[in-house]
């Protein structure tokens, strides 16, 4: 099968009959590289794939426009530079995250790669079955790896380094979750009045979750229409499926503030609620020492569900993340308080609703208000990448020719171009680019998060969560009946508290690992909300009163 | 005492009867077909016999059209379908045990055709058959391309023969099975599908745990693979 595949290959590569090289160096365009440099990292690449001319890989990704640039384009590019046939399936994350869990439980060779979230990394250095990249790159990967790799120039590389030390992915794409809003409407006069007669203050980038939700309310309720358009003052989505999971542990409680202060997750316990003691894994419910049904949490769950029901499309209910992540690009949409930046292409299309005629954005970006528990020292948001992950049970070859590839679509030649089709960046050089600082007034703001400090404090899930894949399931299944109105808010977070504390049990039977769970015994919330810190007492009030910030002040919080 | 261990007997009984599953299976020939009994044959049939018999599950087999068994499965409590893909806009309908089939699909051409394609990209303006209920025609169609269904599989070779379409996504062990010659030429693998027991959703987890953790053994033991490779299916 192999032979007759390398055959197709070969005579595709006599029908494009170009040479490789300047073909690649023609596609990829521009680069942060002058072009001598470019020229020369291809070329090592080329010479890096001829002992493997004829190998297949198979690798997978989800959906989104970098990767379906790396299938279309960089793919078959590889493919004709070093005759290593690359099968670059694209999927949806959910899917991904199965055909892992697949792989790793039965010991079948599905695939050689994954481009998956580094969110999986507190599973990844606990379970043992992922391929510890700074060590295959001293050892076995040693004579497959890039001179020019420079892993430093990675803005992500903490996200996938454990708390071990060791760099278990490689970042293929970065993406983060910013307030996004109207910048057109909020520029109105006639709006900036109305809102202002009536909340006694401006209408600009709401700093908390009240002013979100008069903003909101206002839009929604006293607007209600804006060009002959019904308009809407939020968006979110709350279909049953696996995507709910993400809306909520992505965001909501890290910015209700559920978590303890510190970075990049709070210590001892997360945005998850979950409590670490060192690096074990000791409870999520607050009868453990967690946090994730307390009254922090409570109030994250309860707004999300008040919010979408009042005042987002009605249909965004029943929406999961891929339906909902281009709505407000139609155009009826004042603002969202958790926006992927990973959907910033379709947002900047010429032609469409929320693009002037001169191709700019009348959106921009700015830093996520914060709900009542946050304080100052928490993280500011969801921030996380997707990254090369590798099994230690491939064979020595295909894993060798699958970092190549992995290299390769990530290398400084290559980084730049696909930075601007894909617009998820993931190396500083890129960003230090003439190229994408020209891009930057497209793109609304976007350039500008990534080139502030304020990657620090956009973090993802973290290395508390043991299992992620095991545990991602119980977050929407568990929480759906807070939105479909079965259960209150309250009740739907016992529910899932109490079984992550299973999960963390059984989790903790089958990892042999120091930092593997070890639940606290129950003690009782009543034992445990007094300490200091998570979880959280009851806030007398949590509705403080609204408040805003003009655009440009906004920023500075990424200063 | 002869009554009492009767009696205790058919109480014993009762989870046991409780237990079975009615399993709607749909003909994918050569991996799932109905015999002229009515029994199942083919890869997947013989797996979840083995896969049933250790959980010591009992079950019933019968042969629905895709559709209608999806029907069933969401009326009936104790209800099963083999096999549907797992994908995630399906996750949250139904309880899964899996992964049973795992095929890589490719697109093939005929064999005649010196079509080349690098990327799915290429196959934009080309007319694709696939089998209803596979995946791999909502897959293809998801990202935009031309799908034409059909319910049988030598009825898509035999369109591809005809040049009515261009394009036939489907797997290796299905190109072998319809033994045409020439057989069709695959010219771009693109993607791997896992395929699962989807029951209804309330279904006893106790017995969807038996089950995935018999079928997780028949991993580790090779007894998957080992089938696989009886039936000519493989994950090169």
């Amino acid at each position: 099968m192999r032979s007759v595949m390398w055959l197709v290959l070969l005579f595709s590569t006599l029908t494009h009959a170009a040479n490789p090289l300047q073909e690649a160096i023609a596609e990829l365009q521009p680069s942060s590289l002058a072009a001598a440099e470019q020229r020369a990292e291809l070329a090592w690449f080329a010479a890096a794939g001829k002992p493997f001319a004829g190998v297949q890989v198979r690798v997978i990704a989800e959906h989104i426009p970098t990767h379906w640039y790396e299938a279309t384009v960089l793919a078959p590019l590889f493919s004709r530079l070093t005759g290593i046939r690359v099968i670059h399936e694209i999927s949806g994350e959910d899917d991904v995250v199965n055909k892992l869990r697949t792989q790793q439980q039965t010991g079948l060779p599905l695939y050689d790669a994954y481009v998956s979230d580094s969110d999986l990394l507190g599973q990844h250095f606990r379970d043992g079955q992922v391929l510890v990249l700074s060590d295959f790159i001293a050892g076995a990967g040693a004579s497959v790896t890039s001179p020019t790799l420079d892993l430093a120039d990675f803005i992500g590389l903490p996200f996938v380094t454990a708390p071990d030390g060791k760099l278990y992915q490689l970042p293929d794409q970065q993406f983060a979750n910013l307030y996004w809003y109207r910048q057109d409407w909020f520029e109105r006069p006639e709006l900036r009045q109305a809102f202002r007669e009536r909340y006694g203050y401006e209408l600009d980038v709401p700093q908390n979750w009240s002013a979100y939700e008069d903003i909101a309310a206002f839009f929604t309720e006293q607007v209600g229409e804006i060009d002959g358009q019904r308009v809407y003052g939020h968006m979110d989505y709350g279909g049953y499926d696996p995507s709910l999971g993400w809306r909520l542990s992505d965001a909501w409680l890290g910015m209700a503030g559920v978590a303890d202060l510190g970075l990049p997750n709070g210590l001892p316990v997360d945005d998850w609620g979950i409590r670490v003691e060192g690096c074990r894994p000791a409870g999520a419910s607050m009868a453990r020492g967690g946090a994730l049904d307390s009254p922090a949490a409570v109030y994250a769950v309860q707004q999300y569900v008040d919010w979408l029901k009042r005042y987002a499309p009605p249909e965004a209910q029943q929406m999961s993340f891929n339906q909902a992540g281009n709505i407000a690009a139609q155009g009826h949409v004042a603002q969202q308080i958790f926006w992927y930046t990973a959907f910033t292409a379709d947002y900047t299309k010429p032609g469409t609703p929320v693009v002037d005629g001169e191709g700019k954005p009348k959106w921009r970006v700015a830093p996520s208000p914060r709900g009542a528990y946050w304080q100052d020292g928490m993280k500011s948001g969801y921030q996380d990448v997707g990254a090369w992950t590798l099994l230690n049970t491939t064979p020595l070859r295909q894993r060798q020719a699958a970092w190549l590839y992995a290299q390769f679509v990530t290398a400084k030649s290559v980084s730049l171009r696909k930075t601007l089709v894909g617009l998820t960046p993931i190396r500083r050089s890129d960003l230090d680019s003439p190229a994408l600082l020209a891009e930057a007034p497209r793109l609304g703001g976007l350039v500008e998060f990534y080139r502030s400090r304020a990657a620090r404090r956009w973090t993802p899930t973290g290395a508390n969560v043991p299992d992620y894949s095991g545990m991602a399931s119980l977050w929407w299944r568990q929480l759906h009946p807070a939105i479909s109105g079965k259960l209150s808010a309250a009740q739907a977070l016992h529910n899932l508290a109490v079984a992550f504390d299973q999960h963390l049990q059984v989790v903790a039977q089958r990892q042999q690992n120091p930092c593997a769970p070890q639940l606290n015994p129950p003690r009782g919330a009543q034992y445990w909300l007094p300490q200091p810190g998570a979880p959280w007492p009851q806030l007398a009030d949590e509705r403080p009163p609204g408040r805003t910030l003009k655009y440009q002040e906004a920023l500075r919080a990424w200063d | 005492m002869r009554g009492i261990s009767l009696l205790l007997l058919s109480l014993l009984s009762l989870p046991s009867a409780a237990a079975e599953i009615e399993l709607f299976a749909w003909e994918r020939p050569p991996l799932v077909q109905q015999s002229l009994d009515g029994q199942g044959a083919g890869l997947v049939p013989e797996l979840t016999r083995e896969l049933f018999r250790r959980a010591g599950i009992s079950y019933q087999l019968s042969f629905l059209p895709l559709q209608r068994a999806l029907v069933k499965v969401q009326q009936e409590s104790n209800g099963c379908v083999l096999l549907v893909e797992r994908r995630q806009e399906r996750e949250p309908y139904y309880a899964w045990v899996g992964p049973l089939l795992i095929s890589r699909l490719g697109l093939y051409a005929k064999a005649d055709d010196d079509l080349q394609l690098d990327s799915l990209e290429q196959a934009r303006g080309l007319r694709i058959l696939s089998h209803q209920g596979s995946g791999a025609g909502d897959y293809l169609q998801g990202v935009g391309l031309d799908v034409l269904y059909s319910n049988k599989e030598s009825l898509n070779l035999s369109m591809l023969q005809r040049s009515r379409a261009r394009l036939w996504a489907t797997s290796a062990a299905v190109v072998h099975a319809l033994g045409a010659k020439p057989a069709p030429r695959e010219v771009l693998p693109f993607l791997t599908l896992m395929e699962d027991i989807a029951c209804h959703p309330q279904l006893d987890p106790a017995l969807l745990q038996r089950l995935q953790t018999s079928l997780q053994q028949m991993y580790h033991e090779g007894w998957v693979q080992a089938l696989y490779q009886q039936h000519g299916v493989s994950l090169e």
